[in-house]
């Protein structure tokens, strides 16, 4: 049973700290990702163990030895270290760097016997490389080349793997490869892994546990659900990243949504009706613009209302999976009343749902602005036997705004932010008789833009 | 043997082709060695050559009867051209040698023997020596040889010493290092030249480098040096290569880095200053050498290195037999004549490989 | 008178003369025998001396650079590495046993023509003399010079007898026209041709003695970079000998490396500049040239026109044509004397 133990070590790159007490122990069969923002680490934590950079306080242990007191020969037989970049300064084929991977095993005057020629046919073609074999090395694309020097820490049968970011150079389906091969390799031949990885979801997906660094500390190691979660990479890379399960492949996956600072806080409220993600991107885009944001009614576990959490939007929630109750639609509407403007998006509705139609009715009929997104006809996504269609062919006799996509939704929206203000005065100071009148419209495929 | 197919027999074909590929190089040599013979300002009849020649060996002396060969033909063979031969072969393997350590250790394609100092001290010793007129000879042998080879020691000794952090030696310190002390010293031999009023022609003829008169003692000298260096250098052959990938990755399949790059270069240092003190400064021999061999035989140090070594000897007996014999009885300086022929021919190898030759 | 008296008086003169005569005669024919004898005696001494020398046969001779070689026999085959030694050879009449030269001998024969038409052979030139030349002619004798160190050793290495000619000043080139005649067994000749010049050194001495001024002069070695002598050389000697004064007597080295501001500012009032013999012309170029040097024409010489050219091989040679320099410069530097 080989053991890696890194005990309590600090590191530092000249008089700076790079490292400080870092404290973990990996065992056969642990595959385990080392993350982390630049700078914090990660690749020296590599380097230290790789007997690179010696810690000046405390040891790393393999086995029961000390790394540091072992013969570079002895590490080299049981480590292999496979480096970000690497620039070969001669012309050898791919195969002779592999074979230099048996060099550990040699002694100084054996040349490589038909055995070693034979496990480094092996690791070229796990890796897919043995067609290269005759090919200088120089020729390979970057790609081709971190196969081979794969292919070489692997001919050094080694327990221990290092990698340091070894899927920046791949295509995606040589990265899936390669991590398949590692992830096998791992189980089947009982080696420790551990690698360098800037991708989440890459190390979500193969990883069994993960070292979380910052500025030269362990901020989470552990499993990876302990480790991957919101929290954790909103402190370390200031990001906000929802982790969600994927079903399918059995991982966590993870989405960072960025989230800059609006460039000035407008005055006008908008009203989502919305659901089924359908109203997502508006969302998001509604807050970047500073748009202050509201959304209703929504159920609880819908995407939207997911991501109106996310965002901070103030919700008007309904029960999963249950009808708008009259009391939600309560809720709602005095949300709408404070908005100044509302947007219907391409929401599919339902005998649930149905009630958000009326209240953009009443939202227009109290002279807010009612804009509807009418991107997919409301015939794919009436589920209401043709309930739905009626109130927005309603929508539309009142005056709501038809607009085509989020484009046109956006601009009208800038135009109207003044406007609102004035229709709402307007509205409760013109009597009713000289309100302007809306106009005969012809229905086509897509809707027209009318103007009030 | 095994059936084994496609690359597996290349590579042992490879092998073989080596061995025989050495095997050739060195007759070559060797029969380069005795045609040289021939060469010179005496016309001595091959035969006579030969016979010479065979006087010396063990069984053949007894067959031949060289009765008719004078004390002067025997004199000039003997003492005169054999010993010069014997140091270009030397000198020539020496710096071959040396190029491809020193392009080896620092991955650099433009490195050669001369770039950590040994020939600006070595420089700086012979003017030194040409300058105070030292005697010109201590104890029977001569003072210049002497200082120029304790100078290039000196030298290599202070590039290192500069270039050490603790124990490591980096090897972008040690180039840079190595150029600036080679342009101190050089100043310095400049100021020597100065001062050496009608002695300036010996110097100049000193750094031009040639085996004029090269004497028996001299190659006595120098051989246990240049083979003991190179001996210990092929040690290292297979590190050479696996440094090739890097430093840190070579520490990490197994290569004790500091270790074997101080033994390297502590090695190559001593072959180059030993050859430099009996030949002066021949350009070229270290630089390109390594290249042409590296085009022919491709870049593993274990077949690369004692190719190298036959390759440098074989070419520099052909150019000073050429120096030699061109503008009879002058002599023109052997690194003239190496850079005119290597030169021309480097550059129709590269145009010829160039797609596969990248370093 | 009686005749008879007389007749009997010059008798008896006549007699006691003859017989006198002949006594006096026999007196001194034996002295002159005597000296004879003594003479053939010397004679014989003297052939024994110099027998006795040849017995011993060892001629030690000890070179400039305080090599000692001992000969047991005079060299029949000399070869010489430089052509000062070629025309100290020469000049001592022992040309008759040379057999090898440099390419650049050319006093007082046209030596290349003798080399092509293969009376003589030339082993190389003056830096690096060709070794196999050298020893394929057999020499007994070598005759070597300045800056040959390395093909000296060699030579002596291989057993060969090698001197090392490298006079400092004109006194020590006569010595070695000395010396050279010792090895050569033409000590007579050596001797005489070194009285002789000694005469005409003197001559020129003396008569620049009564000068009534001294003329600053510069000689120049080499220009671009500009070489002049200093007081370590025969031309400072020349030039002082011949009633001038070296510009430069201030530095020590033989030659060194000066600049214009220099020449200027001694503002010499002579300058000589050497003529060689190649082919092309002199590393000067011309008078107008170096008239026309920046800022030389504030120098006395320039202005003046007093600009001369001197066979550059008398000067630099160290042998017997020295003297001819020597008298040149005197005309030229005192033509008001000559």
């Amino acid at each position: 049973m080989v053991i890696l133990t890194v005990d309590g070590i600090d590191c530092y790159y000249g008089s700076v700290k790079v490292l400080e007490n870092l404290r973990f122990s990996a065992k056969e069969r642990d595959f385990i990702g080392i993350l982390g923002p630049n700078g914090s680490g990660k690749t020296t934590l590599l380097r230290s163990i790789s007997r690179t950079l010696k810690p000046h306080r405390g040891v790393i242990f393999l086995n029961d030895a000390d790394v540091y007191a072992l013969k570079t020969v002895e590490v080299a037989k049981q480590m292999a270290v496979v480096p970000q970049d690497t620039v070969i300064a001669f012309n050898f084929t791919a195969l002779d760097v592999v074979l230099m991977g048996r060099n550990p095993h040699l002694s100084r005057f054996q040349m490589e016997s038909e055995k070693d020629i034979a496990i480094a046919r092996k690791t070229m073609e796990l890796t897919n490389t043995w067609h290269l074999a005759e090919r200088p090395i120089n020729e390979l694309s970057g790609g081709e080349r971190q196969r081979v020097i794969i292919a070489r820490a692997l001919t050094q049968e080694p327990k221990i793997l290092l990698l340091d970011e070894p899927t920046v150079h791949l295509d995606i389906n040589n990265q899936l490869e390669i991590m398949d091969l590692l992830k096998e390799l791992c189980i089947k031949k009982g080696l420790i892994i551990l690698a360098v990885f800037h991708d989440f979801n890459l190390t979500a997906r193969y990883c069994d546990s993960a070292i979380l660094l910052k500025d030269g500390k362990i901020v989470s190691a552990g499993n990876l659900d302990a480790v991957l979660t919101s929290e954790n990479i909103k402190s370390v890379f200031q990001v906000d990243a929802m982790v969600k399960r994927h079903s399918i492949a059995d991982s966590l996956y993870i989405i960072p949504i960025s989230m800059p600072k609006p460039p000035l806080p407008r005055k006008l409220s908008v009203h989502l009706i919305c659901g089924a993600g359908t109203g997502t991107t508006l969302m998001k885009i509604l807050v970047d613009e500073g748009y202050n944001v509201t959304a209703g009614v929504l159920n609880v576990l819908d995407t939207d209302h997911e991501t109106a959490q996310l965002l901070k939007i103030p919700v008007t929630s309904e029960a999963p999976f249950s009808p708008i109750t009259e009391e939600t639609h309560r809720t709602n509407l005095e949300m709408i009343s404070k908005a100044g403007a509302v947007v219907l998006t391409t929401v599919p509705f339902g005998y649930g749902n149905l009630r958000n139609l009326e209240a953009a009715k009443v939202a227009l009929e109290r002279g807010i602005p009612t804009f509807v997104i009418e991107e997919v006809p409301i015939e794919r996504r009436d589920f209401t036997k043709g309930k739905a269609k009626k109130h927005l062919r309603e929508l539309k006799s009142k005056g709501a705004i038809f607009v085509r996509n989020q484009n046109e939704l956006l601009s009208l929206l800038e135009i109207s932010e003044d406007k609102v203000k004035t229709t709402k005065e307007l509205s409760t100071k013109i009597p009713g008789h000289l309100k302007p009148e809306t106009n005969s419209y012809e229905e086509d495929e897509v809707g027209g833009i009318r103007t009030i | 043997m095994i059936n084994t197919n496609g690359v597996e027999t290349t590579y042992s074909e490879r092998v073989s082709r080596w061995k025989l590929m050495v095997i050739i190089l060195t007759v070559a040599l060797m029969l380069t060695i005795v045609l040289s013979l021939n060469v010179g300002f005496a016309q001595i009849p091959f035969s006579t050559v030969l016979k010479i020649l065979a006087k010396r060996m063990p069984f053949l002396g007894n067959l031949v009867d060289s009765s008719n060969v004078s004390y002067v033909e025997e004199a000039i063979i003997i003492q005169i051209r054999m010993p010069r031969i014997l140091a270009g072969a030397l000198v020539g393997a020496a710096l071959a040698a040396a190029g491809v350590v020193y392009q080896g250790i620092f991955r650099n394609p433009m490195a050669d023997p001369y770039v950590l100092g040994v020939s600006a001290g070595a420089a700086v010793g012979a003017s030194l020596a040409i300058v105070l007129g030292i005697g010109f000879t201590l104890l029977g042998v001569s003072t210049v040889p002497i200082s120029a080879f304790a100078g290039s020691l000196i030298a290599v000794f202070t590039v290192y010493n500069i270039s050490r952090v603790g124990s490591r030696v980096p090897v972008t310190t040690l180039l840079l290092s190595g150029i600036a002390v080679s342009i101190f010293l050089s100043a310095i031999v400049a100021v020597l030249q100065v001062i050496a009023g009608e002695r300036l022609h010996i110097i100049v003829f000193w750094l031009m480098g040639g085996f004029s008169y090269v004497e028996w003692k001299d190659v006595w000298a120098v051989l246990p040096l240049i083979c003991l260096g190179t001996a210990v250098i092929y040690f290292y052959a297979r590190d050479l290569n696996i440094l090739a990938l890097g430093e840190e990755s070579a520490q990490h399949l197994g290569v004790d880095v500091e270790k074997v790059k101080k033994l390297l270069l502590v090695f190559a240092s001593l072959i180059t200053a030993s050859a430099v003190s009996i030949s002066g400064l021949i350009a070229f021999i270290g630089l390109v050498i390594p290249h042409i061999t590296r085009i022919m035989i491709g870049p593993d140090h274990r077949i690369l290195l004692p190719t190298s070594i036959i390759v440098g000897a074989f070419f520099l007996v052909i150019c000073d037999a050429v120096a030699r014999v061109i503008v009879s009885p002058v002599e023109l300086p052997v690194g003239v004549i190496t850079a005119l022929s290597g030169g021309p021919f480097f550059i129709y190898l590269l145009r010829k490989k160039k797609e596969s030759y990248a370093i | 008178m009686n005749p008879k008296y007389v007749a009997y008086t010059m008798t008896a003169i006549a007699i006691i003369s003859v017989i006198s005569a002949v006594y006096v005669y026999a007196y001194y024919e034996g002295k002159i025998a005597d000296m004879r004898s003594m003479i053939s005696d010397l004679q014989s001494d003297i052939a024994n001396l110099q027998s006795e020398l040849y017995k011993y046969r060892n001629l030690t001779l000890v070179d400039d650079r305080g090599y000692v070689l001992n000969l047991t026999s005079y060299p029949n085959r000399i070869v010489s590495l430089a052509p000062s030694n070629t025309e100290i050879l020469f000049a001592i009449g022992a040309d008759d046993k040379v057999v090898g030269v440099t390419d650049y001998c050319n006093y007082p024969y046209n030596f290349s023509a003798w080399i092509e038409a293969g009376n003589l052979t030339s082993v190389g030139d003056y830096w690096t003399p060709n070794i196999e030349a050298i020893v394929v002619l057999e020499p007994d004798l070598i005759l070597a010079a300045f800056a040959q160190e390395e093909v000296v050793n060699t030579l002596r290495g291989m057993g060969y007898k090698v001197l090392v000619l490298d006079p400092d000043n004109i006194d020590d080139i006569l010595k070695d026209i000395v010396l050279v005649g010792r090895a050569t067994d033409r000590n007579i000749e050596a001797a005489i041709l070194v009285n002789n010049l000694r005469h005409r050194i003197d001559a020129v001495v003396s008569k620049v003695a009564g000068a009534t001024f001294t003329p600053k002069v510069y000689y120049e070695v080499w220009y671009d970079p500009l070489w002049s002598v200093g007081s370590g050389g025969w031309e400072h000697e020349l030039i002082e000998k011949a009633g001038g004064i070296n510009i430069f007597a201030d530095q020590t080295l033989k030659y060194f490396e000066t600049s214009s501001e220099a020449i200027i500012e001694r503002n010499p009032d002579i300058m000589m500049f050497p003529l060689g013999h190649g082919a092309g012309p002199p590393f000067w170029g011309s008078f107008d040239q170096v008239k026309a040097r920046p800022g030389w024409d504030a120098i006395s010489a320039v202005q003046n026109d007093r600009l001369y050219t001197i066979d550059a091989d008398i000067v630099s040679r160290p042998g017997p044509r020295i003297v001819d320099a020597l008298e040149i410069l005197a005309e030229i530097i005192h033509p008001e004397l000559f």
